[in-house]
């Protein structure tokens, strides 16, 4: 298929998905909120994330949403259909930290109208600590299918 | 020490009351929350540049049109559609989630956990709608933050013609920061 696109034969249970990374610096968390829209205060205002009981302002679930998202995508390519992503927050990202994403295929199978899926579990890192871990399906365009 | 006043600076539109009162709501729904903007490319690059999201599928309209009939916007983004603008000369809305408007002792929320299906993609020119419905209401918790309740809500988006893109199983915690 090319164009950097996995296809769903080329997977196989048990293999590791690149690490995907990114830095976090308050450009992107004052970008993310410009471009998310979530102007809930704990995302921009210092003072009240710190009376939330945080110690600066943090990323918001749409940025661990996407941090996820990208872990698998940037490895399964732009075709990939995301169908299914269940996160789970364990703690947060902060402006200067180094955000890495790692993934593992679960299992391979078929969804009742025939097509391929991958369940794939997904961990996301601020420096050493998890804050995010996600559960996702995607379905995956079949080899010599267009 | 605090007063026992609960003030909302969440920007939610929090209501206040009790644990009792809120078991009353189970099963209420928002008022659609109807997108103020269309979805657009300009502004699914935007959110792509923020996350450094290099997917074709949402820059090259080319590539877009041909395998998915326009350009796309990121799953992560969903949520986005349906938020209001910050200020508009008639005044601005707050969105309508159930978290929020189900009167209970909490002034801050925190996310715990998203789950989401996904049927159809988000494509350029829809212009998205969310109904969220409350599910349920645990029992006063504490935990490391503060004091507080585990709220259950789904919300469904839609386009404009009806069609079902996503479900969205939320759990937010509702609490105070203990004094």
């Amino acid at each position: 298929m090319g164009a950097g696109q996995i296809c769903w034969q080329d997977v196989e249970e048990g293999m590791d998905l690149p690490v995907m990374t990114v830095e976090v610096s308050y450009k992107m968390a004052i970008l993310h909120v410009a471009g998310g829209w979530d102007y809930m205060p704990g995302h921009h205002e210092p003072a009240y994330a710190r009376r939330q009981g945080v110690k600066d302002i943090f990323l918001n679930t749409l940025f661990h949403q996407s941090m996820v998202d990208r872990t698998v995508c940037d490895w399964a390519g732009p075709l990939t259909f995301l169908t299914r992503r269940k996160i789970a927050m364990a703690g947060q990202i902060y402006p200067g930290d180094s955000v890495t994403g790692t993934g593992k295929v679960k299992r391979l199978w078929r969804a009742e109208d025939g097509s391929g899926r991958v369940d794939i579990d997904v961990q996301i890192r601020a420096g050493d600590e998890i804050v995010c871990t996600g559960d996702c399906t995607v379905r995956l365009p079949e080899r010599g299918g267009e | 020490m605090r007063s026992n006043q609960a003030v909302d600076e969440s920007g939610l539109g929090l209501n206040f009351g009790t644990y009792e009162e809120a078991l009353g709501w189970i099963g209420r729904s928002t008022e659609a929350n109807i997108g103020e903007v269309p979805v657009t490319a300009p502004m699914i690059q935007l959110y792509c540049s923020a996350v450094e999201d290099g997917n074709r599928s949402y820059w090259d309209r080319a590539f877009a049109e041909e395998h998915w009939g326009g350009v796309i916007a990121p799953p992560g983004m969903l949520q986005t559609w349906t938020i209001p603008m910050q200020w508009r000369p008639e005044g601005r809305r707050t969105i309508a989630v159930m978290a929020a408007k189900v009167p209970l002792p909490g002034d801050k929320p925190i996310n715990v956990s998203t789950e989401f299906e996904f049927f159809e993609p988000v494509r350029e020119g829809m212009v998205i709608t969310m109904i969220d419905r409350l599910e349920a209401i645990s029992p006063e918790k504490t935990t490391r933050v503060g004091t507080g309740h585990f709220i259950t809500s789904v919300s469904e988006y839609r386009d404009q013609h009806g069609l079902l893109l996503a479900r969205a199983t939320n759990i937010l915690f509702r609490y105070r920061v203990l004094d």
